[in-house]
C-alpha cells in the first residue's frame, strides 16, 4: 500500500485551513454566507499554493446543506462524495487532458440538466490554460449566461494563457506565494501531528527550499521522513534534499573575487562529483552576487536572503573588496551567460568557461573610470584646439609683423594687404569691398582709408554694424587699440594734391588705380 | 533500436549510486514510498537501471536487503519482460518528444487497479522530452494517482520540465561517477588499455554510458581525425575551410551523432588549452596524450580567444539540437573559430 503523502493527507478541508490565502478564503466564505455567488471563478497563482484545494472547499460549501458559518460540514453525503471525487454534481475536469472542443461541447450539452441532489452543478476545470482556443471559444456563451444552477471554477498557474474574453466573464482571484513564516508554522504543525522529531533549523531549511509553495514544502518533508524515519537529523536534511552547502558558494565567490582560477576549477569538480546540479549551483552563484550587491546598499541588509550574522560579515568583506561596479558587471555577465548553460549537454565545461571568464572581468574599467578617461581626453582636446586657434595663420602673421611708427609706403601697404588676405578667410565680401579702399598710411595704431569709388561702397562702413565687424578683425590682427579712420574721397584728393609733390597726370593715376600698380621709374 | 529492452539489474549490481539507492531502500524499509519520483542526473549514470531495480524490489515476494531476489515469480516475469504491472514510456521510434497520447494511455491504464497484488510501476524515460501538452495532461494524474501506482520520471535536464511537474515529485539526485571508478570499469569490463580508459573517463564527465562510447576503437580513430581537423582549421587559410567542412560531411551521415561527439572533443581541446594558459592546472587536462601539441597551439590564443571559441562551440551544439542544416552550421563554426585565431 502506498502511504498517503502529506500534501494529500493534509489537504485543507475548511476555508480556515488554507494557509496564506486568507484574502481569497474570506471572500469566498462571505459569498456563501450572504448568498452572493458568481457563476464563474478563476483561481490563478503559482504551484502548490492552494488553488485546487480552495476550489474543492468552495464547491463543497456551495452544495452542502448544513454549512457552518460558510464552511462545509464535511459530513453530509454531498461533502463526502466530493471529497472522494464521486459526486455527480461536482465534476473535476483535467483541462490539460480534456482540452478539445468536443469535451467542452459535452459540458455545454449536459449543463442544462438540473443537479441531482445538491443545489448546483459545479464544473472545476483545473489547468484551464491548456484548453485549445476553439474550446475556450465554445465556452464563451455558456460562461456568459449559464443556467442558475451551474457554477464554473477554473484553476491555472498561467492566467496569461487564458483569453481575455474568458477572464472578463470570471471573478478572478490571484493566489499569493505563501510567506516563509507560514510555511514553517504549517510544517511544524504537520510534524507535531505526525509525531516527527525535527528541529526548528531543519524546518527552516525545508521551508526556504519550497520557495513559497506549501506542496513543495510538504513533499520535501515527505522525502526527508521517508529516509530518516520519524527522527530527523539536521545534517541529513541538506544531503537528502541535495541542497548545496553554503560553504561552497562562499568559497566560490571568494575565488572569483580573488581571481584564483585553480580554486575555482577545484570547487566545480567537487560540486560536480557530489552530484549537485550544475544549473542549481549556477543559480546559487547568481544569488550570491545579488547578495553581495545588496550588502553594499546601506539600509538594505534585511533584504539579504536570510543569512546568519557571520555570513553577512563574510559577504560584506567580499563585496567591499570587489566594489559595486565590478559586482554589477559580474551579475550582468552571469545573467547573460545563463542561456549558454541551459542548452548544453555537458554543463561542467561550460560552467568552467563562464566562471573563468568571470575571473577575467577583474581587469575591467568601471563606468566611473571610463567617464574620467573620456573627460581627460576631452580636456586634452580642448587644450590642443586652443593652441591651434592661436596658431591661426592670420594671427600668426600678425605676430611677425613689426609695425613701426609712421610706417608708410610699400611696407605699409604690404602689411595691409596681408590683413585683407586674412579678412578674406573670415568674411570674403567685406574683404572684397575693402579692396576698393585706398590705404593712406598705416601706423602702429591705425590706418586711414578712403574709398576709390562712390555709391554703395562709399557708405558701406558708415553702417556701424559693418564698421564694428571690421574693427574687430583688425584689432585681432594688429593690436587691441587699432583704429580705422575713413576719409571722404574728396578730402583725400585735396590732401593728396597738396601733399603729393609729384605731378602725375590723372590718366596715369587712373591706370595705377585700375591695375593696382605703381610708378617704378621717373623721367 | 538497439537494446530496447534493457537488462534488468538489481540494486547491488549498480555502481556509483550508493546515495540514491540507499535512499530508495530506506523508503522501502520505512514504508514511505512516494507516488512519484524524479530521477535526475546526466545521461548514462544508471537512472534507468535504478528505476528498473526499484520496480524489481518493490514487487519481489522475498526481498533480500530490500533488493529483488530474482527468483520469485514476480522477479522472473520482470526479468523476462512480461510483467503486466511494469510500464515503460520512452520516445517513440524516430520521434524526439513524448506525445500527449502516450500520457493519455497511462491515464487510462491507471484507472484500473494493478493486475497483480503489488505495485504498478510506470517509468517515464527522458521525461524532459514530454511536450507541453503531454506534461500538462500528466499533472492531475501525478498529483493524486489511485493507490499502488508509482511513477518514476527520468530526466537529464530538469530545466526543461514544467515546475508544476517537478513540484509533484520527490527529486532523487544521481551523481556523476568517479573518474577512477569509470577507469576501472572500462579496464575490467571493456578490455581497454589504461591510457585510453583514462581519456575516455575524463571526457565522459562522469557518465559510464558515455565513457563506453568514448572507449571504442571507432571513437578513438575519429578523435584523432577531429584533432587533426581542428589543427588544420587553426593553421590553414580561410579558403580551405569549405573543403574541410565538406570532407567532414561526406564521411558519413551528417544526421548521426558524429557532429555532436566532434564538438565535444573540440570543446575539451579548447578547455585544455585554457587550463594550460592559466598554468598550474595540469591535473585537470583531459586530452593529456596531446599535451605537447596543445601547449604549442595554445600560444596562438589569448585567454579571451579561447573562451570565445568555447562559446562558439556551445552555440553550435545548441543549434545542432535545433536541427539546423549541418553543413552551414559546421562552416559557420569553422569560420568563427578561425577568426578568433586571426584576431589574436
Amino acid at each position: 500500500m502506498t502511504y498517503e503523502i502529506f500534501a494529500i493527507k493534509w489537504r485543507p478541508q475548511l476555508f480556515e485551513d488554507v494557509i496564506g490565502q486568507e484574502h481569497v478564503a474570506q471572500t469566498l466564505k462571505n459569498t456563501i454566507l450572504f448568498d452572493r455567488t458568481a457563476s464563474a471563478y478563476l483561481f490563478s497563482g503559482a504551484r502548490g499554493v492552494g488553488k485546487t484545494s480552495l476550489a474543492r472547499i468552495f464547491a463543497k460549501a456551495l452544495n452542502c446543506k448544513h454549512t457552518q458559518e460558510g464552511n462545509p460540514c464535511n459530513k453530509c453525503a454531498s461533502c463526502i462524495d466530493i471529497t472522494n471525487g464521486s459526486s455527480v454534481d461536482v465534476q473535476e475536469i483535467d483541462g490539460a487532458s480534456n482540452r478539445g472542443i468536443d469535451e467542452i461541447r459535452n459540458i455545454r450539452d449536459n449543463i442544462k440538466y438540473l443537479p441531482s441532489n445538491g443545489k448546483y452543478r459545479i464544473y472545476i476545470i483545473d489547468e484551464v490554460h491548456m484548453l485549445t482556443i476553439h474550446a475556450f471559444n465554445a465556452l464563451l456563451k455558456t460562461l456568459e449566461e449559464p443556467p442558475a444552477h451551474a457554477k464554473f471554477i477554473f484553476a491555472t498557474t498561467e492566467p496569461h494563457k487564458v483569453p481575455v474574453t474568458i477572464l472578463s466573464r470570471c471573478q478572478r482571484f490571484d493566489f499569493k506565494r505563501i510567506p516563509l513564516l507560514k510555511i514553517k508554522q504549517q510544517i511544524d504543525t504537520i510534524a507535531g501531528e505526525e509525531g516527527i522529531q525535527i528541529s526548528d533549523h531543519g524546518i527552516s531549511i525545508i521551508a526556504r527550499q519550497a520557495e513559497g509553495s506549501l506542496r513543495d514544502a510538504e513533499s520535501l518533508l515527505d522525502k526527508v521522513v521517508s529516509f530518516t524515519g520519524t527522527n530527523v537529523d539536521d545534517s541529513q536534511i541538506t544531503s537528502i534534499l541535495g541542497i548545496i552547502d553554503r560553504e561552497y558558494i562562499n568559497r566560490m565567490s571568494w575565488s572569483i573575487i580573488d581571481g584564483k582560477a585553480h580554486d575555482c576549477l577545484e570547487i566545480i569538480n567537487e560540486i560536480y562529483n557530489y552530484g549537485y546540479e550544475i544549473k542549481d549551483f549556477y543559480k546559487e552563484i547568481m544569488n550570491q552576487f545579488r547578495n553581495l550587491i545588496v550588502s553594499l546598499i546601506p539600509q538594505a541588509h534585511n533584504q539579504l536572503l536570510d543569512l546568519s550574522d557571520s555570513e553577512i560579515e563574510d559577504v560584506q568583506k567580499q563585496s567591499k573588496k570587489a566594489g559595486m561596479p565590478r559586482l554589477l558587471q559580474s551579475l550582468n555577465f552571469l545573467i547573460n551567460s545563463e542561456a549558454d548553460l541551459r542548452y548544453t549537454e555537458s554543463p561542467k565545461i561550460v560552467l568552467e568557461a563562464i566562471l573563468l571568464k568571470l575571473i577575467e572581468i577583474k581587469d575591467y574599467l568601471s563606468f566611473d573610470e571610463l567617464i574620467k578617461k573620456i573627460e581627460n581626453i576631452e580636456k586634452r582636446l580642448a587644450q590642443t584646439s586652443a593652441t591651434n586657434l592661436r596658431k591661426d595663420p592670420g594671427s600668426f602673421l600678425a605676430q611677425n609683423i613689426d609695425i613701426n611708427d609712421g610706417q608708410k609706403g610699400e611696407e605699409g601697404s604690404k602689411k595691409w594687404g596681408s590683413f585683407v588676405q586674412y579678412l578674406a578667410t573670415k568674411d570674403r565680401p567685406m574683404a572684397n569691398i575693402l579692396k576698393e579702399f585706398t590705404n593712406y598710411g598705416l601706423t602702429k595704431d591705425g590706418i586711414e582709408l578712403a574709398p576709390t569709388k562712390g555709391g554703395f561702397i562709399e557708405g558701406y562702413f558708415d553702417d556701424p554694424e559693418h564698421y564694428e565687424k571690421l574693427i574687430g578683425f583688425a584689432r585681432d590682427f594688429f593690436n587691441a587699440n587699432f583704429t580705422i579712420v575713413f576719409k571722404k574721397q574728396r578730402e583725400f584728393k585735396n590732401l593728396k594734391k597738396t601733399s603729393n609733390e609729384s605731378k602725375v597726370p590723372t590718366i596715369v593715376k587712373d591706370v595705377i588705380d585700375v591695375f593696382d600698380g605703381k610708378i617704378v621709374g621717373n623721367d | 533500436m538497439e537494446n530496447k529492452l534493457m537488462e534488468m539489474k538489481s540494486f547491488r549490481e549498480i555502481r556509483g549510486q550508493e546515495a540514491a539507492i540507499g535512499f530508495l531502500k530506506k523508503a522501502i524499509s520505512n514504508d514511505k514510498i512516494a507516488t512519484a519520483y524524479l530521477f535526475t542526473g546526466i545521461k548514462g549514470i544508471g537512472k534507468s537501471s535504478t528505476a528498473l531495480a526499484f520496480a524489481l524490489s518493490l514487487n519481489c515476494s522475498n526481498p533480500v536487503d530490500n533488493d529483488g531476489c530474482r527468483e520469485c515469480q514476480s522477479c522472473r516475469r520482470m526479468i523476462n519482460g512480461n510483467h503486466p504491472d511494469l510500464l515503460i514510456i520512452d520516445l517513440r521510434e524516430k520521434k524526439d518528444s513524448i506525445a500527449i497520447e502516450q500520457i493519455r494511455d497511462i491515464n487510462r491504464e491507471i484507472s484500473f487497479p494493478p493486475a497483480l497484488d503489488g505495485y504498478r510501476v510506470i517509468i517515464i524515460k527522458s521525461a524532459e522530452k514530454m511536450t507541453v501538452e503531454a506534461a500538462n495532461a500528466f499533472l492531475k494524474t501525478l498529483e493524486e494517482p489511485p493507490s499502488n501506482n508509482i511513477f518514476i520520471l527520468n530526466a537529464a535536464d530538469t530545466g526543461q520540465l514544467l515546475p508544476t511537474i517537478i513540484s509533484r515529485c520527490q527529486k532523487i539526485y544521481f551523481r556523476p561517477i568517479n573518474e577512477r571508478e569509470i577507469e576501472e570499469f572500462l579496464i575490467n569490463n571493456n578490455d581497454v588499455d589504461e591510457a585510453r580508459a583514462k581519456i575516455a573517463a575524463r571526457l565522459s564527465e562522469g557518465s559510464i554510458g558515455q565513457a563506453k562510447i568514448f572507449a571504442q576503437d571507432d571513437f578513438f580513430s575519429d578523435r584523432i581525425d577531429w584533432i587533426t581537423m581542428l589543427h588544420n582549421v587553426i593553421t590553414s587559410p580561410f579558403a580551405s575551410l569549405f573543403d574541410i567542412a565538406q570532407k567532414f560531411i561526406n564521411k558519413g551521415n551528417p544526421k548521426d551523432n558524429r557532429m555532436n561527439l566532434m564538438l565535444r572533443v573540440w570543446r575539451s581541446l579548447y578547455r585544455d588549452m585554457l587550463l594550460i594558459k592559466y598554468g598550474g592546472l595540469q591535473d585537470f587536462i583531459i586530452n593529456f596524450d596531446f599535451k605537447e601539441q596543445l601547449e604549442s597551439s595554445s600560444s596562438a590564443f589569448t585567454i579571451d580567444g579561447l573562451l570565445q571559441s568555447i562559446s562558439i562551440i556551445v552555440r553550435a551544439e545548441r543549434d545542432l539540437m535545433a536541427n539546423l542544416n549541418v553543413l552551414f552550421l559546421i562552416e559557420r563554426s569553422l569560420f568563427a573559430l578561425k577568426r578568433v585565431v586571426n584576431s589574436a
